[in-house]
């Protein structure tokens, strides 16, 4: 037996070798334990989709030419009109509300140049696929921008290391922080932190008053978007108001108000009942933990007690629960009479949307890969002085079978 | 290995637990009974032979597990690192499919992963001398990890129709993944109770100081239930994925409570050297009524925690209210005691 032992002993060894292997291949320009910087290969190419505008000057103030131009929500004049918008005050270690302002709000990266600036990024984790596309993306940009980014993981769902990373924050002292953290309870302590400290920070993902906004995703618009989306399937297929239900799967961990993805939830069912006439009666939502197969149980339980439904528009808080959703739906022989969407294209809408699977027909793209662009533009900005929306999100997608990349499948 | 008698006094503990399990067994499937009784006439959509087959689909994977955890438990150890066995088997399976491997590749790469956490748990339980709460909850979170790290904490969309339709849809009617948790169902109840193997396993959770005295490797045993629970959490991991048609590195997260509830739930005793697989089944099906029949009626989730947590207290009290208390054996052994095996 000792024998076995040795073998374990030397396979946790090489184990761990090779994990240190790997964080030493990564392009860190620092060594501290828990951040990543992220500086600057010049031999990473910016996202296709992304392109620069090579002939855009270059702007004033030490950054350097423009590398891409991201169209944001508030872009237009009419939401630029209506938004609020803020500049960062050095004075008062505050944003201060603005009116001198241009029209439209479009993130501009630029080059680094010899501007010296350094942001830090403090993600929620590095495991969940959202985020380590978004990671990535940060990595992306970095090099292409040339900016100096550091990243500080919040590991969620720690309570204790959004706290660390905000002192780990403080002392890297950087122009701008893009604070991730989507532990609401937490914020006002983080935050405090960085006015104390007089760093400016972007609330990413979760709203904190007195802060900028960058969302991930505008979870309400988002499930707008996908009511609209699947009403207009419904119409096509001559369904009516009265022979539809409409099948919701959340959770209640999630906290129910428009900060939250359960927001998603809130713009799909304010749309079934506005452009749809679905009543309270006949829209259903379930809980779904996010277990596949428990999702799957879950609305299978239901279906069973509703057996005169006729059709059903389902929508997931996130393509995982959508998925269940619809595997229950296949498995009760109810596919040809249902439509579904989710939220995230990953993994679980990509393959049925690749598939052009009849029932999960879409999802939204959050372009997580260009967070990175976006916030880093949205940083150079804040440290630049410029005026941006108080509220800033993606132009987020939706996409079906048809309009899903190939490249993807 | 058949019906003989075993070398020790496995077997008159064994009768004593059957007697003991029985009664149990009447308990639980009464309950189960006035569940259904009682749900009969609050909904008319219970009492379908769809609905009942909407709970063995639900239950099935949770069942092989708990079937597998039967002995685990009666052997006086537990395992908390299947749910991650499950998960990481599941993300092997999606990874090696991926690269379009053939299914029976993919299910055996799974499976040997399953049998490989099994030999890590038993490594550490029976040599290094710990715990197996504390060994399998670090184990847990290694197994966890490097689900994570197998596709880079991203989710697999299983691309094989075959190895999809192993999980999804049915047979003679009868929910897929139903069949391949009977099958383990009756090959565990077939070892514990007609092979000297699952005499033994009795022998060593009542006493393992009488086991060895009796003859019986208690290491052996130990290495057994181990390789055993790694194996079938590794194939409850391929139906996870299977019928889900996806593979996630957090699959099954959560479910090691929900299984050792059942099991516990069943009958078998925390402490070692007591339970029944039949026990373990009706326990199952209790948990999965249980949900079924408050999804039904549209009651809340937290209703069915709060159900679950009654019902397992409700089942340890009723233990101790009969004199069998937890006497520091079991998984409590090296917590109370420091390690007695040698």
């Amino acid at each position: 037996m000792l024998q076995v032992t040795r073998v374990f002993v030397a396979t946790v060894l090489a184990l761990v070798i090779a994990a240190c292997g790997d964080g030493d291949t990564e392009d860190a320009a620092e060594t501290t334990a828990a951040p990543t910087t992220t500086a600057a290969p010049a031999t990473t190419a910016a996202p296709e989709t992304t392109a620069a505008p090579e002939t855009t000057a270059a702007p004033a103030g030490g950054l350097g030419a423009v590398i891409m131009e991201l169209p944001t929500t508030i872009s237009n004049a009419e939401q630029a009109a209506e938004a609020t918008w803020v500049v960062w005050d050095e004075d008062s270690c505050s944003f201060v509300e603005t009116d001198d302002h241009p029209d439209f709000y479009q993130a501009v990266l630029r080059e680094a140049g010899d501007s010296g600036y350094r942001f830090a990024w403090t993600p929620e984790d590095n495991v969940f696929d959202t985020l380590i596309v978004a990671n990535e993306s940060f990595r992306v940009a970095a090099a292409a921008s040339g900016a100096d980014v550091t990243e500080f993981d919040n590991q969620y769902p720690s309570e204790e290391q959004p706290l660390v990373v905000a002192d780990l924050v403080v002392q890297h002292d950087p122009d701008v922080v893009l604070s991730m953290n989507v532990l609401a309870n937490l914020n006002p302590a983080i935050m405090s932190q960085y006015k104390e400290a007089c760093i400016p920070a972007v609330a990413h993902s979760v709203p904190h008053e007195g802060q900028p906004f960058f969302g991930g995703g505008e979870w309400y618009a988002v499930g707008r978007a996908q009511a609209e989306y699947l009403i207009a399937v419904a119409e096509g297929r001559g369904w009516t108001t009265g022979d539809v239900d409409v099948l919701l799967c959340s959770h209640s961990a999630f906290v129910q108000d428009r900060t939250s993805p359960y927001a998603s939830i809130i713009g799909f069912r304010e749309v079934v009942k506005e452009s749809f006439d679905v009543g309270d009666d006949n829209i259903h939502e379930l809980e779904c933990p996010s277990d596949i197969v428990t999702d799957q149980a879950n609305v299978a339980d239901w279906l069973t007690a509703h057996p005169d439904t006729q059709n059903i528009m389902g929508f997931g808080i996130n393509d995982l629960r959508t998925l269940g959703m619809v595997n229950a739906l296949r498995e009760s022989g109810r596919a040809e009479t249902s439509i579904a969407g989710g939220v995230g294209l990953s993994q679980e809408s990509v393959g049925p949307l690749c598939a052009n699977d009849p029932t999960f027909l879409t999802s939204v793209d959050f372009v997580p890969q260009l967070w990175g662009e976006y916030g880093i533009a949205i940083a150079q900005d804040i440290a630049e002085g410029n005026p941006i929306p108080s509220e800033i999100y993606p132009q987020a997608t939706v996409v079906d079978a048809e309009t899903i990349d190939q490249a993807t499948c | 290995m058949i019906g003989k008698k075993p070398h020790s006094g496995g077997p008159s503990r064994r009768i004593r637990a059957n007697v003991g399990g029985s009664r149990r067994s009447l308990g639980l499937a009464l309950a189960i009974v006035a569940i259904s009784i009682v749900m009969t006439m609050v909904s008319p959509y219970f009492f379908a032979a769809g609905n009942f087959l909407n709970v063995a689909r639900a239950v099935a994977i949770t069942g092989i597990v708990a079937a597998v955890s039967t002995p685990m438990l009666i052997s006086g150890n537990v395992d908390l690192s299947v749910a991650a066995t499950m998960g990481l088997s599941g993300m092997t399976a999606g990874a090696l499919l991926v690269q379009e491997l053939p299914v029976p590749v993919a299910i055996l790469g799974a499976l040997v992963v399953g049998l490989l956490m099994g030999f890590v748990n038993a490594v550490i339980v029976v040599k290094f001398q710990v715990n197996s709460l504390i060994a399998t909850i670090g184990t847990a979170f290694i197994a966890r990890g490097v689900a994570f790290l197998v596709n880079s904490g991203r989710s697999i969309f299983i691309p094989a129709e075959s190895y999809v339709n192993l999980g999804q849809g049915s047979a003679l009617g009868i929910p897929k993944p139903v069949f391949y948790t009977v099958v383990v169902f009756v090959l565990i109840g077939f070892v514990m109770r007609y092979t000297k193997v699952g005499a033994h396993i009795y022998a060593v959770g009542s006493s393992p100081e009488a086991a060895r005295r009796a003859g019986i490797s208690v290491p052996k045993i130990t290495w057994g239930v181990f390789l055993a629970s790694g194996f079938f959490s590794a194939l409850a991991g391929v139906v996870l994925t299977s019928q889900a048609g996806s593979a996630f590195p957090y699959g099954g997260q959560g479910r090691e409570l929900e299984i050792i509830a059942a099991v516990i739930v069943g009958g078998t005793a925390l402490t070692g050297g007591r339970g029944s697989i039949t026990g373990t089944i009706l326990g199952v099906v209790l948990l999965g009524i249980i949900a079924n029949s408050l999804n039904l009626v549209g009651l809340p989730v937290p209703y069915q925690d709060i159900s679950r947590g009654l019902l397992l207290v409700a089942a340890v009290a009723t233990d101790q209210l009969s004199g069998r208390t937890l006497g520091g054996r079991g998984v409590f052994r090296g917590l109370r005691a420091g390690t007695e095996e040698s």
